[in-house]
């Protein structure tokens, strides 16, 4: 399962759901203002780096630059994608599930 | 429409456009321009639907109609067989413009 | 026979202020009266909408609390509400609209897992 997450984690309660209910081997992709969950020394980014390592973390790369997020300072983890991956990645887990 | 001297108004297919405007005489003249004669049982199942309409604020499906129906009138009616039976065609349309409500959102 | 897709509606919002606590419902009911399976799940802001007593007509908002209890009458009855939102929230289950199950965090990954589709609004 891939959950797709839009909203900020600071104005929204969709991203602390999503985590509470993440299982492991599934993916997480941020778009849109959910970017902004990847803001250096943030709770928002400390809690995806303690999500199991089995946890695919990926980001839209044109919303991470639109916003001006420092690329060479996001969690390392986190693989930074465009939308033909998008796609890719939605069409290689069974389910999507858009937050 | 005229109903007893009154008049109706009613949408492009048939149904009131003021739910206030029901009354049984109003009810008959809905069916019989369908061609169908009101009897008790008819009423039975129109008072129902406007009761289930004034609870939920919703026309009822077919299958919600079949549910309230069966709850409140037993199996013997709670059944589509009987309903078609009352209301040819499509029972949940029929049995709700006769009842004076809104199309069922959800009915084709 | 072509199996049925179960799908499970994830409520999230609350009305007044969300249009998709609205939509959401009548995607439910919709749904419903074709007689596709559907359960549902409220979490966040979405289990407020359980509350009872909402005067939303004093708002000019058209209430959903009818509309809410004629879930059951349309066939759906798998309605569970997420624990942790109503503890957030200081909410107990029970004295809601309608029944729901309280599910916890793990209860609702695997309501996630075993449904083939699933909407969130």
């Amino acid at each position: 399962m891939l959950h797709i997450l839009r909203h900020a984690p600071q104005d929204d309660t969709h991203f602390a759901s999503s985590l509470r209910v993440m299982g492991p081997h599934q993916g997480l992709l941020l778009i849109e203002d959910a970017v902004y969950a990847l803001l250096p020394r943030t709770s928002s980014a400390n809690a995806m780096q303690l999500l199991p390592g089995s946890v695919g973390l990926y980001a839209l790369e044109s919303d991470v630059q639109a916003r001006g997020l420092p690329i060479d300072d996001l969690p390392r983890r986190v693989m930074l994608i465009d939308y033909a991956q998008m796609v890719e990645l939605c069409i290689s887990h069974d389910k999507v599930l858009s937050w | 429409m005229q109903v007893d001297g009154r008049d109706i108004a009613l949408d492009k297919e048939g149904f009131l456009q003021s739910l206030d405007d029901w009354s049984e005489a109003v009810a008959a003249e809905l069916a019989r321009r369908e061609g169908i004669e009101l009897t008790a049982a008819h009423m039975e199942v129109i008072l129902l639907l406007r009761r289930f309409y004034h609870t939920y604020q919703l026309s009822p499906a077919m299958r919600p109609l079949v549910k309230f129906v069966g709850q409140e009138l037993g199996k013997g009616k709670g059944n589509s067989m009987y309903l078609l039976s009352l209301f040819p065609g499509s029972p949940a349309k029929l049995g709700s413009k006769f009842a004076g409500l809104p199309k069922p959102d959800n009915c084709l | 026979m072509v199996p049925e897709l179960k799908s499970l509606l994830v409520i999230s919002r609350q009305p007044p202020s969300a249009l998709a606590a609205r939509e959401a419902l009548d995607l439910a009911l919709a749904a419903a009266a074709f007689g596709v399976p559907v359960s549902m799940l409220f979490m966040d802001a979405g289990v407020l909408q359980l509350l009872p007593g909402q005067e939303s007509a004093l708002i000019e908002q058209k209430p959903l609390a009818a509309n809410l209890q004629a879930l059951p009458m349309f066939g759906v009855e798998d309605v569970y509400v997420c624990h942790h939102s109503l503890a957030e929230r200081g909410l107990q289950p029970g004295r809601f609209l309608l029944t729901a199950k309280a599910v916890d965090s793990a209860e609702i990954a695997s309501l996630l897992d075993h449904h083939d589709q699933v909407v969130t609004l």
